[in-house]
């Protein structure tokens, strides 16, 4: 076990070789980051988040900078209680009014680095952008091919036909 | 010691001579080899198997063991599938794959050959051994009769609201249920007068051809494996925690823009079962009514909806609840296309009032068998529930069609019954189109109250 470092900042490079030097609170919202600086002690190289690129961890940078200071939920918080509400903080909603490829790919960055809140917030975001549309929006959303045959597709729309106004 | 007769001790007493002719003539079952032994076995149906292992534990061992004698025996059930060595005990379990509308389960029916495993009988006498030997109600709420021309055991839904007197007579007036005095009929047969369309054609409680059909095209999709859309490039721990943050109807339509979806969400119900507004519809709505006598004031009491889908998957039938104001303006933009609002399902003070006067009288607590579905809710909005549920329920209970308070004219029952079997028929009044149509919603409040009260009390 090494010995806990007292380092303020640590490097982080990204999957493109960019290095971006951030303060280690910041960094060690990120729970692999953490029990790396943890494990290592005191480093003084670029920690590669090899499946991140410059952009996305600049904005994973920019989240984790203003969430610095929230409260590290508990390991063996109750779930069910996050996944009531889709509820979104405002900053949180501006920050992830990005194009679609970009939410994904902070999803996604967030889930390898292991910020759960942020991955949290994602996909509440994604789930928010489902609700409410039918399925011929969701298609062109996120640009889902309607792969159903035609008699699929009847059959379907006959199963859930019960509701309709005849 | 000598015996009190004086014959000898260790002597045994002569056999008859009648005895012993008796014994020749008529050898043992089991003098016969083994082979020929199977190969009677062979030519036995099901019902005889099961005799025959109750005769004695050496022909329950033997018929047990070897099961392919039971599976390739004559009105043996069909969903019946597959059996397995039980290494701890030694014997043979029996699983019969039971393909219900709710979806495939295995029914463990024990260690050997059992009643439950028949399906068909083979001779008027199996009829009277079943009828005397056997109880005829297997299980809570399913009574087993055996139609007395195709002979096939047919499990029969029980209704605990009803009379099993009215229902089930005895013409020799013993007792109810029994079928020894008088026929039954089951819908497959020709004796029964009812035929209904070939998409509601089956036994009560049998899935039907239609039924099948649109399962087989439900399972297609389930089990195909269609690649993950280009569009939604999550990995599949992150698209579940996105489905968590989902409500029921949101998930339906997910669920409807691509196989993929369907797939991946109708493959484990407890995906969509802890959303929430999800809630489970009337199980019993899609049972059948179909192949029985009914009793003349119950007559027009036929088949209760239209074809069943399977309830396995998510359907609009699983929404319980819309959650927020976008799942409401979506409900009313999927299902409300022509009116706009929700005043078809009722928006009114009143109808709420009903509604909880009828879910307080609610067919699952009292057994009932009603065509009513359970309401879709918004919170802090109307109930929506469909009229024509109304009018299923009155079609179901044999009453009169009700007459509009507006116009004074009746309602037109045959389109009710169309509406009720599932075709594209707007339940109208007679002589009058779609667009002249009375809105029910004007109904003054006594029309539903009246109407349900007659319901329940025909009922």
């Amino acid at each position: 076990m090494a010995t806990p470092s007292t380092q303020a900042t640590v490097k982080l490079q990204s999957n493109d070789n960019v290095v971006i030097e951030v303060e280690r609170a910041i960094a060690e919202r990120s729970v692999l980051i953490k029990n790396m600086l943890e494990d290592c002690g005191e480093v003084t190289d670029a920690i590669p988040i090899s499946n991140v690129n410059e952009s996305i961890l600049r904005k994973v940078i920019e989240w984790c900078e203003h969430h610095k200071n929230d409260p590290v939920a508990a390991e063996n918080e109750n779930d069910d209680s996050r996944k009531k509400t889709t509820d979104i903080d405002e900053w949180d909603q501006k920050f992830m009014n990005v194009d679609q490829e970009m939410l994904f790919e902070i999803i996604l960055a967030a889930n390898f680095l292991d910020i759960k809140p942020l991955l949290d917030t994602g996909c509440k975001t994604v789930a928010n952008m489902i609700k409410g549309k039918s399925p011929e929006e969701i298609r062109k959303l996120f640009n889902i091919q309607n792969d159903f045959t035609p008699e699929e597709e009847e059959q379907i729309r006959r199963e859930n036909e019960w509701a309709e106004d005849r | 010691m000598t015996p009190p007769n004086g014959s000898p001790p260790d002597e045994e007493p002569p056999v008859p001579a009648e005895s012993l002719r008796a014994y020749f003539s008529n050898p043992s079952f089991f003098q016969l080899p083994q082979k020929i032994r199977v190969n009677v076995y062979s030519h036995c149906s099901a019902f005889t198997l099961l005799m025959l292992s109750h005769t004695s534990k050496r022909l329950h061992t033997e018929i047990n063991r070897h099961p392919r004698i039971i599976t390739s025996s004559f009105g043996i059930r069909d969903g019946f599938q597959h059996y397995y060595w039980d290494i701890a005990s030694g014997k043979v379990a029996y699983v019969y794959k039971h393909t219900s509308i709710e979806g495939p389960t295995s029914i463990h029916t024990a260690y050997g050959h059992t009643l439950r495993l028949i399906q068909q009988l083979e001779s008027p006498l199996d009829v009277i051994n079943w009828h005397t030997l056997y109880l005829q109600v297997y299980s809570t709420g399913t009574i087993h009769q055996v139609c007395g021309a195709c002979l096939k055991v047919i499990p029969v839904p029980e209704f605990s609201y009803l009379d099993m007197h009215a229902i089930f007579p005895c013409n020799a007036g013993c007792r109810p249920r029994c079928n020894l005095h008088n026929t039954f009929r089951c819908s497959g047969c020709p004796e029964w007068k009812y035929e209904p369309p070939p998409s509601l054609r089956g036994n009560p409680g049998e899935i039907t051809p239609s039924q099948r059909r649109r399962a087989r095209i439900l399972d297609g999709i389930v089990n195909s494996t269609p690649p993950v859309p280009t569009g939604f490039p999550l990995p599949m721990e992150i698209r579940l925690q996105v489905y968590s943050h989902l409500p029921a109807f949101s998930l339906l339509q997910l669920a409807s823009s691509s196989k993929f979806f369907y797939g991946e969400l109708s493959r484990s119900r407890c995906l969509t079962e802890a959303t929430p507004g999800f809630g489970t519809c009337l199980d019993t709505y899609w049972e059948s009514y179909v192949g029985w006598k009914w009793p003349d004031h119950l007559k027009k009491l036929k088949r209760c909806g239209p074809d069943a889908p399977p309830h396995r998957y998510l359907t609009i039938l699983h929404v319980e609840t819309l959650v927020g104001e976008e799942e409401k303006d979506l409900f009313q933009r999927l299902y409300c296309k022509e009116h706009g609002c929700l005043k078809r399902g009722g928006c009114c003070e009143r109808y709420e009032q009903w509604l909880q006067r009828r879910v307080n009288s609610s067919p699952r607590k009292k057994g009932m068998f009603i065509a009513i579905r359970d309401p879709i809710v918004i919170p802090g909005g109307p109930t929506i529930h469909r009229d024509s549920d109304i009018y299923s329920a009155v079609v179901h209970a044999g009453l009169e069609t009700p007459a509009c308070s507006g116009c004074r004219q009746k309602w037109d029952s045959e389109a009710l019954r169309d509406s009720i079997k599932g075709r594209k028929r707007t339940p109208g009044l007679r002589g009058r189109s779609e667009a002249d149509e009375c809105d029910p919603v004007l109904k003054p409040p006594s029309y539903y109250d009246s109407l349900v009260v007659r319901i329940l009390h025909q009922l």
